[in-house]
């Protein structure tokens, strides 16, 4: 399941926080804005070109709250990134691990509502060993894209936690 | 910032008469719906630093919304929590004034507030073993203040907090079934009434001023202070998001729990019980992953369109590993 914001949400907030910043430092931003505004899949190799920009270009120009959006910028160009490499595989097996688990077909996001629903409805719980190692692979690839550093992840990747 | 400084003068010059400029303003980060400015005042003997916080032109959505009490009860509520030996800086002046909105002055207290320093600062070695005992402490202390001093503030317990965050998250409308399965399991286990308290509602490492002199200097940002369980914010400063990565130190990154429950019943003549705490720790871990959803939210709303707003989005998943480790695995 794709965490949201969606990339395109993502990359839109960092096109208009370049479109402010434009007229304080010297390259010329408007490319890179207009990429982070297509409404195609971005290119990997486009994305890390901005992040080297800002690392390189921005970052050591900027300072007070425009130097913290920069870091943030280039921290969420990252989880783009890693979204983009690796979500197809993710979505791939969370899929086929929901058909099974409900014994139905569909796309991931009616999938999920389907288990949500279930859950909720208490039709279905973690004696089934399934579910609990599904919840566990499926929020082990979410925190490989969203949150790699994050304390409690690691953690469980010290504890062996299953994931794809 | 000239015209704000302006304003703020003939202000100021209400009780610090003998003002004769205001030498600086510096915007200081914290608090979600409000500024906080930090400013210099020189008079003809020396420069002494105020901090003065309002909720600006315009900004009324989260006034309005049922989180926030408003600024001037924030300030009323810091006014009495001081009277009840609370940390908090005191507040010098209240305004409500046309051309720059409502707001408080208070005094400026030196220290730290950012978790990341507060948990790895050599700076701060020494401080940091004290630091879970002397929240235990001021947590007691703000649940001393009687319930009766306060009006009109909302009130929410256990089975409250779970309603408003599950509204949240439904009308949010992503399918999270780790959140499904936390929001059922917490329907099934609230824990029995106790009596309710004032609870500041967001104590935790970030929202302290932590000095080596004090440790604990000053509590800030009460603007979501309601009447509810006190175990609310014994727990909420646990939640591993506030850990800031020291995650074997479950008080804010710092401290370990038992410290901070021993003070705690010195401090009120009351028992804590670990139990509790554990619910209300699990709650608080699934609050704040609805809170980044909201944050969304707001930045789809065009109340604030920054990247920093939608991004911490993708924070939500990180509250799902803590509901795994706490609530699934462990089982």
């Amino acid at each position: 399941m794709r965490s949201e914001p969606s990339i395109y949400e993502i990359l839109d907030a960092i096109a208009n926080f370049l479109e402010d910043i434009k007229v304080l430092v010297s390259v010329n931003l408007n490319q890179y804005i207009l990429l982070l505004k297509s409404e195609n899949p971005p290119e990997i190799s486009s994305l890390e070109e901005i992040v080297d920009i800002i690392d390189n270009n921005l970052i050591p120009l900027l300072e007070g709250h425009n130097r913290f959006f920069a870091f943030v910028s280039k921290n969420s160009l990252k989880i783009c990134i890693r979204e983009v490499k690796l979500i197809d595989n993710y979505e791939k097996l969370e899929k086929e691990r929901l058909n099974k688990i409900l014994n139905t077909d569909g796309d991931v996001k009616k999938l999920n509502k389907d288990l949500c629903e279930r859950i909720k409805n208490k039709k279905i719980d973690l004696k089934d060993n399934s579910l609990k190692q599904h919840l566990i692979k499926t929020t082990m690839a979410k925190l490989s894209i969203d949150q790699p550093k994050y304390s409690g992840y690691l953690k469980a990747l010290d504890d062996n936690y299953p994931k794809d | 910032m000239e015209n704000l400084k302006n304003n703020l003068y003939p202000i100021i010059s209400d009780f610090i008469p003998n003002i004769t400029s205001i030498k600086s303003l510096q915007r200081l980060s914290g608090g979600s719906s409000n500024e906080s400015w930090k400013v210099t005042v020189s008079t003809k003997e020396s420069d002494q630093d105020i901090v003065f916080r309002r909720t600006p032109d315009g900004n009324i959505k989260d006034e309005e919304s049922n989180n926030f009490v408003g600024v001037i009860n924030e300030a009323n509520i810091m006014d009495l929590a001081y009277q009840y030996d609370v940390p908090v800086p005191k507040i010098l002046k209240v305004i409500d004034n046309k051309d720059i909105g409502k707001g408080f002055f208070m005094e400026f207290i030196n220290g730290e507030t950012l978790g990341n320093r507060i948990v790895n600062s050599e700076l701060f070695n020494s401080t940091r073993p004290k630091l879970a005992s002397r929240c235990g402490e001021i947590i007691a202390r703000i649940h001393n203040i009687p319930v009766s001093k306060i009006n009109n503030i909302r009130t929410s317990d256990a089975n409250g907090e779970i309603t408003r965050y599950e509204e949240a998250y439904r009308n949010h409308g992503q399918q999270i079934p780790v959140f499904e399965y936390a929001l059922s399991w917490l329907k099934d286990n609230v824990p029995k009434e106790v009596p309710l308290k004032l609870v500041h509602g967001d104590f935790r490492n970030g929202n302290l001023i932590i000095s080596k002199k004090d440790y604990v200097s000053a509590v800030l940002d009460w603007e979501i202070f309601h009447i509810g369980d006190p175990y609310e914010d014994l727990s909420w400063i646990c939640v591993n998001s506030w850990r800031f990565n020291k995650i074997d130190l479950p008080v804010g990154g710092f401290g370990n729990r038992e410290d901070m429950y021993q003070s705690y019943e010195e401090e009120s003549g009351e028992k804590v019980d670990r139990n509790r705490a554990k619910f209300w720790e699990i709650l608080g871990t699934l609050k704040w992953g609805i809170m980044c959803l909201n944050m969304i939210e707001i930045y789809r709303s065009g109340y604030d369109k920054s990247v920093d707003r939608v991004s911490i989005g993708r924070r939500s998943s990180e509250t799902e590993i803590d509901l795994i480790r706490k609530l699934i695995v462990q089982k």
